[in-house]
């Protein structure tokens, strides 16, 4: 899809698309009809940003087929019967629409316009039943809503997020360059930039060809320069199924040798694709010798840089070259927080969240170190707003310019005072901003009232909602020692967000921590806390047998593992469902499975190496790394809590018989996912560390 | 590696010095994690190499297109958290005082020079966690933020080392640190033997190379710690040949003239203001012959009010990226396999209380030769057995040295002279100690040696015989007896601690000799 920012109409595009929105909410379903019409009627007539004079007639033409189908509604009649700019105005709201939708869903909703026809012919297409066609294009409908409803319509669309179709909506990772409309418009686009590959790039036609001989339908291409360019390809079901890969794969083209800042514009699609490209997996093809060697040498984030070598006498496959080097490759090993499709369960608590912040809640996200609150909280600030993520390089038509979700790591603030957390608060509106491409003027500096500037002119000029996210929030209550010390100015900033919250209903506050305590006293510095009666806490904890299973099975069908039903539970007794701790034990499985094997059979049973794998993890540096920052903390402000577990894991006792006498101790454990299970088990990995580390002498003898 | 062999290559206080080791693995792993935008906390203690290490990755990193690099090497004079901004916008050639924040240094850096990814080394941590700004640790705070900043670029452009040896233990399991517990951990090693004889090859070119026994002594005096090493090559360079026993003048000299380096490699594991978990672990296992009960070592690293606890796994790994001990097990063995490196940096501490000062002479050498005994491995090069005498005397001399007594050591070649001969300051005469390692042939003649090296100001003389090789029927003191102690009056003193036997020979003439005897095995 054309860039908006080089459009003359961008501005006024956006303008009008807050107005298209207000009316299209009133209309409920149909009104997707009408928005549909008006899309296909506006390209029709002959741009992808029609003038004023196009838009007229396209929306003569919208009129006409409004009236035809006056027999199904009469409010698609209401809201076809509009003047030409408004026909510009739903088009916007369709581009959009195809921003965020997957493939199937935009297909679904398209097709939907002739509803009865449209099912049949889903059906028929995808071989499934009517039945399922229908749920897709309900689906479909719901996840249409879900982005158009919005002012007096909020409730729907907050019971629409709690649905499934919010999940589908919330779990995909849409770009516009899907299918349906979008790839029909984009369909001479991308036949042009394959055209230009074919001639700028000595090996281009081959790949390309490659590509489609092996089913990896070019859905996307860009020339980058004479010796880059980059195509993506719809992923064939099988490579899916097979290699747990994403529903797209990009792949880079270089001709001469491969250079670093190949890699960096390759990094730039993948986050500019909305993350629906896997995030941790290129395909170069390249004729220079050494491809291998060389990738494997380039800098760059952790990644699996799958060389595709053209040079050589024998044709090279590409799913050979993805066959040779996905066993290569740790997926499971990741230290630091995950996006896109390496975020594996959670699929509860994003939606909670996510409905949540709809709302202009106030949320804590509670839960020990590494547990996962930071990738949870990104799942959903980078599906709001994908430009929140502070790279650039978004297309504007996946970002809604009155979305804005501000993401702040508290650790980062350098002085202990209000105006610093502000400070870091503008910062993160200003990238998020420059992302969106929008020219919006936010200063970067200014405190507390320069942020509240900023926001008002924001509610005004494009009606923004707002959400904040604030981790590692202890940081802006405790000093070093712990004690507690809130940063100067702290509750001002704390009045103001709930005040926005309040009385616009545009802004909600996610605060990540470790626990509520700081956000459940009655005073902060004296004043009364803002916090009380707004805020929300969630405790995360370990994911359930459920996402344990797919968080291992997936990513070890990515690395050539399968990871059977006595890994998994395994995996679940070790760790308590600990999403770090769930990837340490995969990685444990991988070097285990592929030590010293080639790599010609794919997908190697995991399980008989269940237990080694169990042993490795227990005694491996990561392992013992989050027990001890566990016990860390629990020593620190958490005693009772340790000493409830030293008595399980020590003393043989059961959660059930300490819950008497250290009921209060059971509750926070549990909260914090260190009691798991029906029977409170205390994870295997902590049990062990217990006994060995931190247990007095005669129970540590009697462990012994 | 080719130096002028006019000037002294070997500067031991320098971060950039004429002839280093590439240390390959060591680069490798911080270069391979920096380059994904990884944290890394090099853990080393003084004297280790993390300033040249840094310096030598800094170098790389700049070979690689598109990468800024700040080497910091230390707090800012100032101590404040706008000094520590505009110290890496100085580093990576942006304004200073123009950022508020370290991500806009980052991306001040990326326009203006147009780098794809940018690198921070920070040099001595350890002073950030000392200093204090808004009454916190200064440490905590700025790497909070460099850690915030890293983990927060989506496309992992901003990679992170920090190096330190206490100070990021006290960061992570004390105050706190988030960067510290993110981050990947890459901890400094001795040198091995092999690397030393690498980084000795000047010699080669510069006249004889230094023979086996002047590496074996260097590598039983420092313990492989990269400064200790250099510094003895630097002193030895001028000389026209070198023995052990110049080793033994190189470090005597050292440790009057360094005494605060050796002081510093101590307050890298052990700090009034931070706290002793280390020190005292390693306390442990200089006392204890290379295994340790964990419950011990568990116990040594709990506060003495029990609050808090330090990973034994991380203190043995600060200790060992120190120099100062070796683990040859696993931390969760029980007992544990950790045992102190025998070097100047950890020298007999305890000075005997006796009667006569001849007495006390036999306590202290009875003292430094435990302490061989419960450090033996040391003395092994590997695939070499024991070293030779002259190192065992060498390194002898060096704990006497240790305990206030100013020795001296004749190299083995050069006949008529005495192993090791000891004076005291302010006492007449001297002290004599023969060295011998029992499987040597000549053990047997052990006593008519010292006999012919007395004089008449000699005060007491001790034979000091090795057992590497100890006869497994016989009980050694017996088998000793018969072999070396023929004709003589032999008592059997009450044994020492970690000694195999106290033998006292008297001679027709009235002349005593103590004889210690103690084992040396490989273990």
């Amino acid at each position: 899809m054309n860039a908006p920012a080089q459009s003359p109409l961008n501005a006024q595009y956006r303008r009008q698309l807050a107005s298209a929105r207000r009316r299209l909410a009133r209309f409920g379903v149909d009104a997707e009809d009408a928005v549909h019409d008006a899309w296909v009627i506006a390209l029709e007539a002959g741009a992808a940003t029609p003038t004023d004079a196009e838009a007229s007639r396209a929306a003569e033409r919208l009129r006409g087929q409004a009236r035809a189908s006056v027999r199904r509604d009469v409010e698609v009649e209401e809201g076809a019967a509009v003047r030409g700019s408004e026909g510009i105005e739903l088009a916007v709201v369709v581009r959009e629409l195809a921003a965020r939708l997957d493939a199937a869903a935009w297909e679904a909703l398209v097709e939907a316009v002739d509803e009865e026809e449209g099912v049949a012919r889903i059906a028929a297409r995808e071989g499934v039943s009517e039945r399922t066609a229908q749920r897709r294009v309900a689906v479909a409908r719901e996840a249409a809503r879900a982005v158009v409803g919005e002012g007096e319509d909020v409730d729907a669309a907050s019971a629409i997020r709690e649905s499934e179709c919010a999940r589908t909506v919330a779990t995909s990772r849409h770009t516009s360059e899907t299918k349906g409309v979008g790839s029909r418009v984009m369909s001479d686009r991308l036949a042009e930039e394959l055209r230009r590959i074919e001639r700028a790039h000595p090996k281009g036609r081959e790949v390309i060809d490659a590509m489609r001989g092996e089913s990896l339908d070019p859905t996307y291409a860009r020339v980058v320069n004479g010796h880059l360019a980059l195509v993506r390809g719809e992923t064939p079901a099988a490579w899916q199924e097979r290699f747990g890969v994403a529903p797209e794969l990009l792949v880079v083209l270089v001709s001469g040798e491969v250079q670093a800042r190949d890699l960096e514009e390759a990094d730039r699609e993948i986050f500019a694709s909305g993350l629906r490209l896997d995030w941790d997996l290129v395909i170069v093809a390249n004729d220079a010798p050494d491809l291998k060697s060389r990738l494997a040498r380039m800098p760059g984030r952790p990644m699996l840089r799958v060389p595709w070598a053209l040079g050589e006498s024998r044709w090279n496959t590409l799913e050979g070259a993805l066959r040779a080097a996905l066993p290569t490759y740790d997926v499971f090993e990741q230290k630091d927080p995950v996006r896109g499709r390496q975020v594996l369960g959670r699929e509860r608590e994003i939606r909670e969240l996510q409905t949540r912040v709809e709302r202009a809640q106030a949320v804590g996200l509670f839960g020990l170190r590494k547990v996962g609150k930071t990738t949870l909280v990104r799942a959903v600030t980078d599906f709001i707003d994908p430009a929140s993520s502070g790279l650039d390089g978004f297309a504007s038509q996946s970002v809604s310019p009155d979305r804005v979700a501000l993401y702040v790591d508290a650790q980062g603030v350098l002085t202990r005072h209000v105006d610093a957390v502000a400070d870091e608060l503008l910062s993160a509106l200003a990238d998020r901003m420059s992302a969106a491409q929008d020219g919006f003027p936010v200063p970067r500096s200014g405190g507390l009232v320069a942020f509240k500037d900023a926001v008002e002119r924001l509610f005004v000029a494009r009606r923004a909602r707002f959400v904040i996210a604030i981790d590692e929030y202890d940081f802006l209550f405790e000093d070093s020692s712990g004690r507690t010390a809130p940063v100067e100015g702290l509750v001002d900033l704390l009045r103001l967000l709930r005040a926005w919250s309040q009385t616009r209903g545009a802004v909600a506050l996610v605060l990540l921590g470790r626990d509520p305590e700081h956000l459940a006293a009655s005073r902060i510095a004296g004043a009364v806390n803002p916090l009380l009666g707004w805020l929300t806490a969630m405790h995360l904890h370990g994911l359930d047998a459920d996402e344990s299973r797919s968080l291992l099975s997936v990513l070890g069908q990515r690395a050539g593992l399968r990871v059977g039903a006595r890994s998994v539970a395994r995996a679940i007794t070790l760790t308590g469902g600990h999403p770090r701790l769930l990837r340490v034990y995969g990685s444990r499985l991988f070097e285990l499975c592929h030590a010293g094997h080639g790599t010609r059979e794919w997908l190697r049973d995991a399980d008989p190496f269940a237990d080694r794998a169990a042993e490795a993890f227990l005694a491996h540096r990561d392992t013992r790394e989050i027990a001890e920052e566990v016990v860390d903390i629990l020593q620190a402000r958490y005693p009772d809590v340790l000493e409830l577990l030293r008595e399980i894991a020590i003393g043989g006792a059961s959660a059930a018989d300490l819950r008497a006498h250290m009921a209060e101790a059971v509750t926070r454990a549990q909260e914090f996912g260190l009691l798991f299970g029906a029977d409170d088990a205390v994870p295997e990995y902590l049990r062990r560390y217990l006994q060995r580390y931190t247990a007095p002498s005669q129970m540590r003898r009697a462990a012994g | 590696m080719t130096v002028d062999a006019a000037r002294n290559p070997y500067e031991w206080d320098r971060h950039d010095p004429m002839v280093q080791l590439p240390r390959t693995a060591l680069v490798d792993a911080l270069y391979g994690a920096v380059l994904r935008g990884l944290g890394v906390r090099l853990v080393g203690g003084r004297g280790m190499g993390k300033s040249v290490t840094l310096r030598i990755l800094a170098q790389r990193l700049r070979e690689v297109g598109g990468t800024g690099v700040a080497l910091i090497e230390g707090p800012p004079l100032a101590g404040t958290l706008t000094a520590c901004l505009d110290d890496v916008a100085k580093a990576l050639g942006v304004p200073t005082g123009a950022s508020s924040n370290l991500r806009e240094v980052v991306d001040a850096a990326t326009r203006t020079h147009g780098f794809e990814r940018v690198v921070f080394l920070f040099d001595e941590v350890d002073q950030y966690v000392q200093r204090r700004v808004d009454n916190e640790p200064l440490g905590r705070v700025w790497l909070n933020h460099v850690e915030s900043t890293r983990r927060n670029d989506p496309r992992g452009r901003v990679g992170v080392v920090a190096a330190g040896g206490l100070g990021l233990l006290y960061l992570e399991h004390v105050i706190g640190s988030h960067f510290a517990s993110r981050a990947e951990t890459v901890a400094m090693t001795p040198l091995s033997r092999e690397e030393l004889v690498e980084l000795a090859a000047p010699f080669a070119d510069h006249g004889p190379p230094l023979p086996d026994g002047v590496i074996d002594a260097i590598q039983v005096m420092t313990a492989g710690v990269p400064a200790l090493v250099t510094f003895a090559l630097g002193a030895l360079w001028p000389l026209s040949t070198a023995g052990s026993a110049d080793v033994l003048h190189v470090f005597k000299r050292f440790r009057r003239s360094h005494a605060g380096f050796i002081d510093d490699v101590r307050s890298a594991v052990t700090h009034p203001d931070l706290f002793d978990a280390p020190s005292r672990v390693l306390s442990h296992a200089q006392s204890h012959a290379g295994a340790v009960s964990r419950e011990l070592l568990l116990e040594a690293c709990t506060s003495p009010d029990s609050s808090r606890s330090i990973p034994l796994d991380r203190v043995v790994e600060l200790l060992q990226a120190a120099g100062l001990a070796a683990l040859d097990g696993h931390p969760d063995d029980d007992p544990v396999a950790v045992r102190a490196l025998a070097s100047v940096l950890t020298p007999p501490s305890s000075r005997a209380r006796a009667a006569t000062v001849s007495d006390r002479f036999v306590a202290e050498v009875a003292t430094v030769l435990a302490q061989m005994h419960r450090l033996a491995k040391s003395f092994y090069a590997k695939g070499r057995g024991l070293v030779d005498e002259e190192v065992l005397s060498a390194s002898l001399a060096i704990g006497l040295d240790a305990l206030g007594w100013d020795t001296d050591c004749e190299p083995v070649q050069v006949g008529g002279f005495v192993d090791v001969k000891a004076r005291l300051r302010d006492v007449p005469g001297h002290f004599l100690i023969e060295a011998k390692k029992y499987s040597n042939d000549d053990a047997a003649d052990v006593q008519e040696q010292v006999d012919h090296y007395r004089v008449s100001d000699t005060k007491h003389a001790v034979v000091v015989m090795f057992g590497d090789e100890i006869p497994a029927k016989t009980p050694w003191p017996d088998a000793y007896t018969r072999r070396c102690l023929a004709g003589l009056t032999v008592e059997r003193m009450s044994d020492r601690p970690d000694l195999v036997a106290h033998l006292r020979a008297t001679d027709a003439r009235g002349r005593v000799t103590d004889h210690l005897l103690v084992a040396v095995p490989r273990r």
